[in-house]
C-alpha cells in the first residue's frame, strides 16, 4: 500500500502531521550549505511513490513524525529510525528466485576490511585486515574461502545484491562491467568511493534467507542515505537499481537479503579495480 | 572564519572543509558524526559514519592527520570520564574503532582506565556491541605491550571473546607468551576461537616473514593440547619467503604518522 492510501485511511489529523514533516524534509534541500541538492527532497519523493509496504510499517512512519519536532534534522532522525526498526528495511515482499540462484554483493575492498576488524577478527590494523584478504584473494579455490569466511558476516546490516535475470546458475560477474567504476556506477553504489578497489561476492542463499525487493526503508536505513535507488514500478518482478546518470550503464536487477557469513559462496571473492 | 563547501557538487565530503575546521569545531562535528546527527554524507550503502573519518585520516596529510588524532583523542578523554552522558552503545563503539586506528598513545591512559573499571564488559553484546572488546582492540592497534597476566584475566572474562585479540596481543611480544596463554586455556576451543587464532597467525608472515613465523612457533606443537596443533602446522610447512616488505609498506595508522 502507498502512504496516501493508508493516511486517506487514518484522517486528516495523522495527515496533516505527517504531509508537514515529509513537507520540512522535503524543503531542507533549500539550505544551500545543507548538502547535495536533491538528496532529501528525492527521499521524500520515494516514501510517497513507495507501494509495497504493510499497513503497520506506515503506521511506525506516522508515529515516529508525529513525536518529531518539525526541524528537517529531527525529521530525519526520526524517519531514519522508523527504517531501522527490526524488521522496516526487510518488508519489502520476498523476489521470486530459484534457491539456487546466484547473487552477487559489491563492497569497496577497504571497506570490507574495515568490517573484518568491526567485527572482531584479530587484526591489530588495517593493514593487517588488507594482508589477510589478500591472502585470501591469492586462493583460487572457493572452498578454502568458505573456510576461511564460514563464520563471517560478509555485511552488517543488510545486503544488496544483483544477479543474472537470464540464467540464474550464471556467474553475475560475466555481466557486469570490467571496471570497479563502472560496476559501481551499474548499481548505483555512492560515489564517494570511486578510484577504490571494490570486491564482487558471489554466493547462494541459505534456505532460511530470503531476498526482497528493496523499499524505501532498506533505502533510509543506511547512513546516508542511498542516493541512487527509487522503488521498482508497478508489476516489476525484483527491483531495479539506478545506474549513475550519464555513465551509459544499464540498470541490474536489484534484491536485499539478511547478513549472510561466507559459508555458502558460490565463487571466490575477486577484486576488481578503478 | 569563512570554510569552503562542506560538500563537492558529487555529494562527497570536501576534504578542504573538514580540514578548515578549528579544534572545537572539528571535535563537534565528530561528535555529532559519530551520534548520527550528520544529515549528509557520503558513504557507501552499509557505510558507517565512522568509516569516513578513517578514510579523512587515510587520505589526509600529517597536519590534517594530527588534527583528527587531536580531536578523537580528546573526545576518548571525554567518555573515560563521563564528561558527557552519551558516550554509549554504537557511538562509544565506533569513537573507540577510530581511535585504535587514527590515535596514538596518547590515549593509552584513558583506554586502560575504561578497562579496568569494567564497566563496559558485555559480551552477550556481541561484536560490534561489546566496547570492552573495542577497548582491548585498541590497546592492541596502538602496539600497546601488556603482560600475559593482564590478557588471561581478559580471556577468562570471555574466552569466546576475548582469546583471538589476547593471542594476537601477545603475538607483538617475543616471549612465548601466546603460546603460554594457548597452553594454559583449561577448555578447548571452540570453532571460534580455532578460527581466531589461526587469523592472528596468518597475518604475520606478511609482516615478519616466513622465517620468523616459523621460527616463533616450531615447538608449539610439542606444548599444545594435540586438538589445536593442527592450527599451527601450516605455518610450520610454509615455504619460506624473502625478507619481510618495510614496515612503511604496510604500516596504517599512528606508526606511521609518526614516521612522516
Amino acid at each position: 500500500m502507498r502512504l496516501q492510501e493508508y493516511l486517506d485511511r487514518k484522517g486528516s489529523k495523522w495527515k496533516t502531521t505527517t504531509v508537514a514533516r515529509l513537507r520540512c524534509l522535503a524543503g531542507y534541500d533549500g539550505d544551500p550549505d545543507a548538502g547535495p541538492a536533491g538528496a532529501q527532497s528525492r527521499m521524500v519523493h520515494n516514501i510517497w511513490n513507495e507501494m509495497r509496504l504493510r499497513c503497520a510499517v506506515w503506521r511506525g512512519l506516522c508515529e515516529g513524525l508525529r513525536n518529531a519536532p518539525e526541524e528537517p534534522a529531527d525529521v530525519h532522525v526520526a524517519v531514519t529510525q522508523w527504517a531501522r526498526t527490526p524488521g522496516s528495511a526487510l518488508a519489502g515482499p520476498p523476489v521470486d528466485r530459484p534457491t539456487t540462484c546466484v547473487y552477487a554483493t559489491c563492497v569497496t575492498k577497504w571497506r570490507f576490511c574495515t568490517w573484518l576488524r568491526k567485527q572482531g577478527l584479530p587484526f591489530a590494523t588495517q593493514a593487517e585486515a588488507e594482508n589477510w584478504v589478500n591472502r585470501l584473494l591469492d586462493q583460487p579455490d572457493v572452498v578454502s574461502h568458505r573456510q576461511e569466511l564460514e563464520d563471517v558476516l560478509l555485511k552488517r546490516f543488510l545486503m544488496w545484491a544483483t544477479f543474472d535475470p537470464d540464467d540464474h546458475t550464471c556467474d553475475p560477474r560475466s555481466s557486469l562491467p570490467a571496471t570497479a567504476n563502472s560496476v559501481r556506477a551499474c548499481l548505483g553504489l555512492a560515489t564517494c568511493d570511486e578510484d577504490d578497489d571494490l570486491l564482487v561476492i558471489c554466493y547462494t542463499l541459505p534456505t532460511r534467507v530470503v531476498a526482497r525487493f528493496p523499499v524505501v526503508t532498506t533505502a533510509c536505513a543506511s547512513t546516508p542515505w542511498a542516493e541512487y535507488w527509487a522503488p521498482a514500478d508497478p508489476g516489476e518482478p525484483w527491483g531495479w537499481t539506478q545506474p549513475w546518470p550519464n555513465t551509459n550503464q544499464a540498470r541490474r536487477p536489484e534484491v536485499v537479503h539478511e547478513c549472510i557469513t561466507g559459508a555458502t559462496l558460490a565463487l571466490p571473492l575477486c577484486e576488481i579495480w578503478p | 572564519m569563512t570554510h569552503p563547501p562542506k560538500l563537492l557538487d558529487d555529494g562527497c565530503l570536501n576534504r578542504e572543509w573538514a580540514e578548515s575546521l578549528d579544534a572545537q569545531e572539528l571535535r563537534a562535528w565528530i561528535h555529532d558524526l559519530l551520534h548520527d546527527r550528520e544529515l549528509d554524507l557520503p558513504g557507501d550503502r552499509e557505510g558507517e559514519p565512522d568509516y569516513l573519518l578513517i578514510d579523512l585520516y587515510e587520505k589526509g596529510d600529517i597536519h590534517a592527520k594530527r588534527a583528527l588524532a587531536e580531536a578523537v583523542a580528546g573526545l576518548v578523554d571525554d567518555m573515560a570520564k563521563g564528561a558527557t552522558p552519551d558516550w554509549h552503545g554504537e557511538a562509544a563503539d565506533r569513537l573507540l574503532f577510530v581511535a585504535g586506528t587514527v590515535c596514538g598513545q596518547a590515549i593509552v591512559p584513558a583506554v586502560k582506565r575504561m578497562i579496568r573499571s569494567g564497566r563496559l564488559i558485555d559480551p552477550g553484546a556481541g561484536i560490534p556491541g561489546d566496547i570492552h572488546f573495542r577497548l582491548l582492540q585498541t590497546l592492541v592497534a596502538l602496539g600497546v605491550e601488556d603482560g600475559l597476566d593482564f590478557w588471561k584475566d581478559q580471556v577468562a572474562i570471555s574466552p569466546e571473546q576475548y582469546l583471538g585479540i589476547a593471542f594476537r596481543a601477545l603475538l607483538l611480544s617475543p616471549s612465548d607468551d601466546a603460546i603460554q596463554l594457548l597452553a594454559d586455556l583449561g577448555a578447548p576451543l571452540t570453532p571460534k576461537m580455532q578460527a581466531d587464532v589461526r587469523r592472528a597467525l596468518e597475518v604475520l608472515p606478511d609482516r615478519f616473514g616466513d622465517r620468523y613465523v616459523r621460527d616463533l612457533i616450531e615447538d608449539w606443537p610439542g606444548r599444545l593440547a594435540p586438538e589445536i596443533t593442527h592450527i599451527v602446522t601450516p605455518f610450520l610447512a610454509a615455504p619460506a619467503s624473502p625478507d619481510p616488505p618495510p614496515a612503511s609498506s604496510w604500516s596504517w595508522g599512528p606508526a606511521a604518522l609518526a614516521r612522516q
